[in-house]
């Protein structure tokens, strides 16, 4: 339920243009956002969600197939162009809107599957691919996006090198408080509390 | 030596799943691509410039008719007027846009654009090639501010004009045609993506050039108009 207010508020009230205005709240708290509503929504999931992720479960091995698709779209969203369309475009914005909620959906249902060595690999390439459009984004002589100004590129770039990175030590902080014995491989902590 | 031999039951199984695995990771691997080289234009830009500068190469844009002032208080086609003078050769013009209150990026198009005047001077290419500098600060830049820009860039008449759209709706058009987008500052300012723009004697929009390279936007101009007069000639 908090999930689907919380789309609902994102999606069709002024809320979506403020955040759109401005790069770094697009990047920074839009797109999270979006993304830990899907999460939400699969950790409280109705029955016909339950069904459904019951039908594809064997499909999702490991949690492979879910975190692949989660880092594609995350990776698409992070493109400059792609950030433009959905800015003024209303359909490439309802692509992105439904493409991250899936995602959060198919995070939730392939993280704990996944286990230490697939989040490892999942938060590793996520996070360094953060860091590293942080620092182009931060560093580029010219705007990378039409629909927004040079500082808040900047910004946007601190911001997502300092996420990027706080992900990253938050997990491997995590991983390391775990317990070690064999058994507790498959209860590797969460992404999310 | 020799490995276990799994039961058949239990080996058919496991094949099952796995071959479920694979193509799980095969889908999701396939629609993560498709997806980014939708963003993409298949995996070729990165930026809305660079796919505006590949869509124009590849498919000329044709440049609406949108009346303007120029700095003599002439009112005209933006391109039309401006590239035909009666008497002379039709020319292939570079194309950029400014506000003249601009303070950052404007003065760097208008020290490419003096270079350009440079060339196009030394290289005798007046009858080829035209400079067009268009304001899309219709409020502001009124033909005296204009004439006053052009003076102070020292702009050639015969080479380098400025044109200010008389609506925002003419504006609007011709800012969407070329691909560029206005965001305005706290502080009364704006930023734009600035490029030169090539159009060529048919008035199509050929080529999108980064403001790092006038020479290639020179060359680009030289070809269209040279390109255009031949083909015009019976």
């Amino acid at each position: 339920m908090i999930a689907i207010a919380l789309v609902a508020l994102l999606a069709f009230t002024p809320l979506r243009s403020a955040l759109e205005s401005s790069m770094t709240a697009h990047m920074l708290v839009q797109l999270p956002l979006l993304l830990l509503c899907g999460w939400l929504f699969a950790a409280r999931a109705p029955r016909w969600l339950l069904s459904l992720q019951a039908r594809v479960q064997s499909w999702n091995a490991g949690g492979a197939a879910g975190l692949l698709l989660t880092s594609a779209i995350a990776t698409t969203w992070m493109i400059p162009r792609a950030l433009d369309l959905s800015v003024t475009s209303n359909t490439v914005d309802a692509l992105k809107f439904a493409s991250l909620l899936l995602a959060g959906v198919v995070l939730f249902n392939s993280w704990r599957r996944a286990g230490a060595l697939g989040q490892a690999f999942f938060i590793g390439n996520v996070t360094w691919m953060m860091a590293v459009a942080g620092l182009l984004l931060r560093d580029a002589p010219v705007r990378v996006c039409t629909s927004y100004l040079t500082q808040d590129q900047q910004y946007a770039g601190t911001g997502l090198l300092l996420l990027g990175t706080a992900i990253g030590v938050r997990w491997f902080a995590g991983w390391l408080g775990a317990p070690t014995d064999a058994a507790s491989v498959q209860r590797t902590p969460p992404l999310l509390h | 030596m020799h490995p276990a031999v799994p039961s058949p039951s239990r080996r058919s199984g496991s094949k099952t799943s796995l071959l479920r695995a694979a193509t799980g990771v095969a889908v999701a691997l396939l629609t993560g691509l498709l997806l980014i080289a939708w963003a993409t234009d298949g995996f070729a830009v990165l930026t809305t410039d660079a796919a505006r500068a590949r869509n124009v190469a590849a498919t000329p844009v044709a440049v609406p008719a949108v009346a303007v002032w120029d700095q003599r208080g002439v009112n005209m086609d933006v391109l039309h007027d401006a590239l035909r003078t009666p008497g002379q050769p039709p020319r292939a013009i570079i194309v950029d846009f400014i506000f003249t209150r601009c303070i950052t990026l404007c003065s760097t198009l208008a020290g490419v654009y003096q270079q350009l005047q440079r060339e196009i001077v030394a290289q005798g290419l007046e009858d080829k090639v035209r400079l067009l500098s268009v304001s899309f600060d219709v409020e502001h830049d009124s033909p005296e501010r204009l004439a006053r820009q052009a003076l102070l860039m020292g702009a050639r008449p015969d080479v380098w004009s400025f044109v200010t759209p008389n609506s925002g709706m003419g504006r609007d058009l011709l800012l969407k045609t070329f691909g560029v987008q206005v965001v305005a500052e706290k502080n009364g300012q704006w930023q734009h993506n600035a490029a030169l723009h090539v159009v060529n004697t048919n008035g199509d929009l050929v080529r999108i050039v980064d403001i790092d390279d006038p020479a290639g936007a020179l060359a680009a101009a030289t070809a269209a108009a040279t390109y255009s007069a031949t083909a015009g000639t019976p």
